[in-house]
């Protein structure tokens, strides 16, 4: 057995528990999950089925939990786990999937398929076979902060320029702050008016707050990368430095994976309770809306729809507040067929975004999204996940669709009254 | 010779099997030590568990056009197994008479006839849709082929011996049911039972995030 | 050893198990070992029995008498019913034979085909490229129907001719089990072939209305005759055909066995003896059908394919279904059977991962 064979399969022996081994042992193979799957149902290429990604979990558990395994392995006829199963099923489980947990909803026997993947991945990565992409953007975190590398040079920049624009502050490391507030990489370069909205909606409504020059990153690229090491590591460093600030609350943006990081795994990363709250930024703000902190005026009366981020309201429970605070801005949603907790994914969440050469196949996948679209009538789409805004619109300009992608958290501080702050000649 | 063993010592093995193979599985289930969630929780895990268990009963709307078969077929094997197995007066009678010591309401023959009939069609429609669909055709394994035929087969000597009258047919439904009893604990039939906690742990998962699944 | 060879010796063996069960058959028309049955032996001797006239009415042998009784049951008024022996002798000396030689040389007509014609095969050699031809339900319907109308001829052949085959080749004492499983079998999954119906009907009713070309097809027997390429759609005149007879006739005896299994209806001797015979053949001549719908799909290469996985060559559907081809291969790409998967890196084991 190879070393990196041995490394795998060591790996996802760590993964069995008691959850693991009840979910194997009600699986019937129905294919149900499969047409939850909007990989299976773009390519119909039946790989894709959310429970098959799983086989290399599946084989290990076999051998070694079940009767038929163990018997068949001592006599030597066994199918275990090769080398080859780990890299045939490198493509699937990380381009093939965004733990997006329509799955997880729909198995008649309840098995949280997409939380299996996960535990695949443990064991890709262990054995060294997971795409470089992602390798490449959890070594650049753990060294320089970021996936895109070092962002303290662009992220000062951009505070420059709303500082500037805005004549607000934009509160650096000022201990004893409510909040502390987290920025994805995607946010930082590519959408640094999220940065501005926050800037201005909090200065509206007098939140204390601040950013953490030593830990402002809130992408967890070793959730992506399924090592729960290097997750455990960048988690701490969110919760170090808000313990070192002694915040009440750490603000996750918006992001899904960075909310299910910090907000569900990562005390169980670090093994322990934090000493702060955790909430996303929509949750903030519906909060801050309810206690009358936020007021707005006007309403987009265009038509426009909502795409919800898996991680945030499927898997992250975070379901109510992103319509409630739609609905304070805009009178005329039009929601898509499937929306709320079964909303399709946007085909590039977990990380799949960063891997290069699944690019034709996020394309193909977005033809889901696209049938969502059609026949809605909507010039505007509303997000709250940076990745999901990345990914959608280039699946709505390789399909040419006249489609804006808006985040929510910007089109509330649009909307915001009396800012004076607002920068000019921004259209709604 | 051969009906006694199958009216005797083989009945009671497959019987022990069964029985101490479920109550293992359910026991190592119920009894495993749980990692503790150190999250703070937004909804309540309970509740959770106990509303997927009986939700998941229910196809979801958006999908439903997609699993239709599955869904139909499922339900009319299902039900239809329940029925027979469990209100079928021969049944009830056997379970009064070697097991329990007491009966209960029967269903009238001809009723009995048709959740044999709906188990068939269920049965039959899955097992071609196994086979044909790509996707399950991909993730089936032989166990579940194997276990499939075997239901099937119990369920065909049974029919097969519905007058009665000849100990040979009988014979050879109990036999089956007897094997069935035996690889039961060992193949993916127990999600008979797994269901149960399985649906309870993803429900719980999700109630503690506040998400109704 | 070829397949050619095992393809010969078992279709002799078959051959001649067919001739030899005639054979088999018990001869029970009721004759004594002087050749002379009952009635025949009065007659020789001459002596009037004096109660012939009145047992001639109670008999029934001249015409249907039917008393009054103080029993209201539907019988009651007939003494002696003769139509339980009128059938015997009918089934025995009728549709047992003659049955049995309609399938038996139905099969072996269909065996001599199968051994010399040649097999037919794609022009042109197989593509590797395939088209899709049915859908999942479509061949999960078909197989479906197979499944019981296999059962129900397996059970009711038994029921029919079972005896003949069974007791000289295993004995009473084992026939007794197999006619009684035989019975309950066929009439417990009775039922469902009226759901297999349904399923055909409609899942396949839109391909097989009559549309151009069918009668040119019927007349040159498929090309067979004339060797002159046809346009044709999803299905030729022949698989219509093949289509609205098993229709027609799994109407036919699922009416009749419906009325068997719950004579309800008007339930009297007759209707039954009548849903029987209607039963009966029109469940003998299915079975025939269904032979030659067999060696009709095994000699014409590729046909099979659609029923395995719902695709055909793209040959086979240029020459046998031209005209459903071209509508076909304009709504979906191509697929190469080399090149099935959309990513590049290698695939898992196709045939599974177990």
């Amino acid at each position: 057995m190879s070393e990196r064979l041995e490394r795998g399969i060591e790996a996802l022996r760590g993964q069995i528990d008691s959850k693991v081994d009840t979910f194997f042992s009600s699986c019937v193979h129905c294919g149900i999950c499969a047409e939850s799957c909007l990989f299976y149902t773009e390519t119909e290429d039946p790989r894709y089925t959310p429970i098959y990604k799983t086989e290399p979990l599946r084989k290990v558990w076999k051998e070694e939990h079940t009767f038929w395994g163990k018997f068949s392995k001592k006599l030597g006829f066994s199918k275990s786990l090769t080398e080859d199963d780990l890299a045939n099923w490198e493509e699937l489980v990380y381009d093939g999937c965004t733990s997006c947990g329509r799955c997880s909803m729909v198995c008649p026997v309840g098995i949280d398929i997409a939380d299996m993947i996960y535990r695949v991945k443990q064991g890709l990565e262990a054995s060294g076979y997971s795409p470089q992409d992602l390798v490449g953007a959890a070594d650049r975190t753990v060294e320089f902060g970021s996936p895109m590398g070092d962002l303290h040079p662009a992220l000062q920049s951009h505070i420059k320029h709303i500082e500037a624009d805005t004549g607000l502050t934009v509160p650096i490391d000022v201990e004893g702050a409510d909040y502390m507030t987290t920025i994805s990489a995607n946010e930082v370069v590519l959408y640094p008016e999220y940065i501005a909205a926050l800037t201005r909606i909090f200065h509206h409504a007098g939140v204390s707050w601040t950013i953490s020059s030593e830990a402002f990153e809130a992408t967890n690229a070793g959730l992506q990368l399924g090592d729960n090491k290097i997750a455990t590591e960048l988690v701490g460093r969110i919760a170090k430095a808000a313990e070192k600030l002694k915040v009440k609350a750490v603000v996750s943006p918006e992001c899904g994976h960075a909310y299910a990081a910090i907000r569900w795994n990562g005390p169980n990363y670090l093994g322990k309770s934090y000493s702060f709250k955790v909430v996303h930024i929509l949750e903030l703000l519906d909060d801050l809306y309810r206690e009358g902190r936020i007021k707005t005026s006007g309403m987009e009366s265009a038509k426009l729809t909502f795409h919800d981020p898996c991680q945030l309201v499927r898997r992250g429970g975070v379901d109510a507040q992103p319509r409630e605070l739609l609905g304070t801005v805009a009178e005329n949603v039009i929601e898509m067929k499937d929306h709320g907790k079964m909303n399709w994914c946007c085909g590039g969440g977990g990380g799949v975004s960063a891997i290069e050469r699944a690019a034709d196949l996020r394309i193909t996948v977005f033809n889901r999204k696209k049938s969502q679209l059609d026949g809605l009538d909507v010039k505007t789409m509303v997000t709250a996940c940076s990745n999901c805004r990345t990914v959608l619109e280039d699946g709505l300009e390789a399909n040419d669709m006249d489609i804006e992608v808006v985040g929510l958290t910007e089109l509330i501080a649009d909307h915001l009254v009396d800012d004076k702050a607002k920068p000019a000649a921004k259209t709604a | 010779m051969l009906e006694y063993i199958i009216d005797g010592p083989l009945w009671y093995f497959s019987l022990a099997v069964f029985v101490i193979g479920v109550l293992w599985k359910l026991g190592s289930i119920i009894f495993a030590k749980r990692k503790a969630d150190f999250s703070v929780a937004r909804g309540s895990s309970v509740p959770g568990a106990i509303r997927t268990v009986l939700t998941r009963f229910i196809p979801d709307k958006g999908m439903f056009s997609e699993i239709k078969l599955q869904v139909f077929a499922g339900y009319s094997f299902h039900l239809g197994l329940f029925a027979l197995v469990f209100f079928a007066a021969p049944h009830v009678k056997f379970f009064d008479e070697h097991m329990l010591g007491f009966s209960w309401v029967t269903m009238p023959h001809w009723a009995f006839i048709v959740a044999a009939q709906f188990a068939f069609l269920g049965l039959l429609l899955l097992w071609l849709h196994r086979m044909i669909n790509p996707v399950s055709r991909l993730i089936s394994t032989a166990s579940d082929h194997v276990t499939t035929i075997l239901t099937f087969v119990v369920m065909l000597t049974g029919c097969l011996a519905l007058l009665e009258s000849f100990s040979g047919l009988r014979l050879l439904h109990r036999f089956s049911v007897e094997l069935f009893l035996i690889i039961f604990p060992f193949s993916s039939l127990m999600h008979a039972f797994t269901f149960v906690p399985s649906r309870a742990l993803t429900g719980a998962w999700f109630g503690r995030r506040g998400i109704k699944s | 050893m070829s397949k050619l060879f095992f393809r010969w010796l078992f279709s002799i063996m078959f051959l001649t198990l067919n001739f030899l069960m005639p054979a088999f058959a018990a001869d029970s028309s009721g004759t004594d070992s002087m050749g002379n049955n009952s009635a025949s032996v009065s007659q020789q001797f001459g002596v009037k029995s004096l109660g012939t006239d009145l047992w001639r009415d109670v008999r029934q042998r001249d015409t249907d008498i039917i008393g009054i009784s103080q029993n209201k049951a539907l019988k009651a008024g007939v003494l002696i019913d003769t139509k339980g022996n009128e059938w015997r002798e009918f089934r025995q000396q009728w549709l047992l034979p003659y049955g049995g030689y309609f399938l038996i040389g139905a099969l072996a007509f269909l065996t001599l085909l199968f051994l010399v014609v040649r097999k037919s095969r794609i022009p042109g050699g197989r593509s590797g490229k395939k088209v899709r031809r049915l859908t999942s339900m479509q061949i999960i319907s078909h197989w479906f129907m197979v499944a019981l109308i296999g059962f129900m001829s397996l059970t009711g052949l038994l029921l029919l001719f079972g005896r003949f085959v069974i007791i000289p080749l295993m004995g009473a004492d084992a026939f007794s089990p197999i006619a009684s499983a035989s019975k309950e079998g066929h009439n417990l999954m009775g039922p469902l072939v009226v759901v297999s119906l349904i399923l055909m009907l409609a899942y396949y009713i839109r391909y097989n209305w009559p549309a151009k070309g069918d009668l040119k097809w019927l007349f040159t027997l498929g090309g067979l005759l004339s060797k002159k390429h046809l346009e044709v759609g999803f299905f030729n005149a022949g698989e219509k055909v093949l289509f609205w007879l098993t229709i027609v006739l799994g109407i036919v005896i699922s009416v009749s066995g419906l009325l068997l299994l719950f004579p309800y209806y008007e339930p009297t001797i007759e209707r039954t003896q009548l849903a029987l015979l209607i039963h009966a053949i029109a469940a003998l001549i299915l079975i025939a059908m269904v032979f030659g719908h067999i060696w009709m799909v095994l000699t014409v290469e590729g046909t099979i394919d659609a029923m395995k996985d719902g695709k055909v060559d793209e040959n086979w559907a240029k020459s046998h279904h031209s005209r459903w081809y071209a509508t076909a291969s304009k709504s979906q790409p191509s697929e190469s059977k080399v090149a099935e998967s959309e990513s590049g890196t290698s695939e898992p084991n196709k045939e599974g991962a177990y």
